[in-house]
């Protein structure tokens, strides 16, 4: 997620246990004029002058969706924030939010992104799940809580790699990566991040023959629970519209099961933008430079939960024909 | 609110970003028409005003719900046809393949 306008909101998240707060110590080093919002000031044992703490308040909207929760107390420590800045009591360039070690990722996207006043001062930069080489397997396996974070990060980041070996260390990238295709994944040694995302065992993924469906089940670890990924490739360009509408459409009526939606999309005319959401929640799309992009094509992972992978497949071209007809008739 | 009309803004769509190079009235015009067929497949109509804002839609009986965005327009049609609209429902992709007659 890489905002257009407002200040960077970081999101750090991850199982109990899993190195967030060294992570966040190390990240912190040296930075300026950064809050740190973390849900209890006790256990985290940072030392940071714009440290804030708030214990999870929530209020359900949207009709009871799990996703479209806002999370109160994270509007009022927000607007705190910005506040304190207003009155000229502090600077502020980014917010980083370490989230509990049980909490899921998604309502804190929605708050940042939906409340009425914060979406117009804040981005959510990236979600940054830390994943405990050591425990992981086990965790993955038996919390969902584990799971949803996974599957809705941009990036995982596999921390206590020192306490692994390194075939143990691509296993758990592999299956990492059949959960969620569409984030990076980095190693952390004692929170110090490698700047270089993880390379798979065997090599970069051989590319896909374009308008292949690739249902991307590499790793070791079966989806359970229902849940399974599909990446959407198109044969050439896409009609923004018919995405879109198809998009809102498909979120209205299945946002709770559409866990993560994220890509890129080459539409007609030669336009690159990014689409990133999370359950029913959608960031504003992006144009992305065409020079530092390697692979073109369009290409969306969509993470489900109950859907049929070909079915959603079908409905996606019949919205792209629906589209190209509908335009045919305009012009004709 | 707007101060012209007095009609209540609606709330910014993700889909309302303006991407590419096609021009806003072009966009409004082609959703316009897209959402018309899809909308004509529940055996509804649809319309909006000039600033593809503010969207109306209507059942045969002329009953109407106003959206204010492109998420409020699946909604406002499940008030009117009493049941959830899906794209994943093959009935409603063959009836939009055959050019959405209404059912």
């Amino acid at each position: 997620m890489t905002p257009a306008t407002g200040i960077p909101v970081l999101i750090v998240g991850g199982f109990l246990g899993s190195g967030k707060t060294s992570l966040l110590r190390h990240m912190l080093t040296g930075s300026r004029d950064t809050a740190v919002i973390v849900n209890e000031f006790g256990a985290v044992g940072l030392d940071h002058e714009l440290l804030r703490a708030c214990e999870e308040r929530v209020e359900l909207v949207g009709g009871g969706c799990a996703c479209c929760t806002r999370r109160e107390d994270l509007v009022a420590v927000l607007r705190e924030l910005l506040d304190a800045r207003d009155r000229g009591l502090q600077k502020l360039s980014r917010v980083v939010i370490e989230t509990s070690g049980l909490a899921d990722p998604a309502p804190i996207v929605f708050t940042v992104t939906n409340d009425p006043m914060l979406r117009h001062h804040f981005s959510v930069e990236r979600l940054v799940v830390t994943v405990d080489a050591l425990n992981c397997t086990e965790q993955l396996a038996t919390h969902p809580e584990a799971r949803k974070q996974v599957l809705v990060a941009d990036e995982l980041v596999i921390t206590k790699v020192d306490l692994v070996e390194p075939e143990t260390c691509q296993t758990i990238a592999g299956a990492l990566r059949a959960l969620n295709p569409a984030a990076t994944i980095r190693t952390a040694l004692h929170g110090v991040v490698d700047t270089e995302p993880l390379g798979l065992a065997g090599g970069p993924r051989p590319a896909l023959p374009s308008n292949q469906v690739l249902e991307d089940d590499s790793g070791d670890v079966p989806h359970t629970d229902n849940t399974s990924s599909l990446t959407l490739r198109t044969d050439g360009p896409v009609d923004w519209l018919g995405f879109a509408v198809w998009l809102s459409m498909l979120l209205h009526a299945r946002g709770q099961e559409v866990l993560r939606v994220k890509g890129l999309l080459e539409l007609d005319d030669g336009t690159l933008v990014s689409v990133n959401g999370v359950q029913h929640v959608v960031h504003s799309p992006e144009h992305l430079d065409r020079a530092a992009i390697s692979d073109v094509s369009s290409n969306v992972v969509f993470i489900t939960r109950g859907i049929d992978n070909d079915r959603l497949r079908e409905s996606f071209d019949a919205f792209q024909r629906l589209a190209r007809a509908t335009d045919r008739l305009q012009a004709g | 609110m707007c101060i012209l009309c007095y009609g209540l803004t609606g709330e910014e769509h993700w889909s309302d970003a303006r991407v590419g190079a096609e021009s806003t009235s072009s966009v409004r015009a082609r959703r316009r028409a897209l959402l018309t067929t899809i909308m004509a497949a529940q055996g509804l109509r649809y319309s909006d005003d000039p600033t593809g804002v503010t969207s109306l839609i209507s059942d045969r009986k002329g009953k109407v719900q106003v959206a204010r965005s492109l998420g409020e327009v699946w909604a406002a049609a499940e008030e009117l046809v009493k049941h959830p609209l899906d794209p994943l429902e093959s009935a409603l992709l063959a009836r939009l393949d055959r050019g959405a007659p209404a059912p």
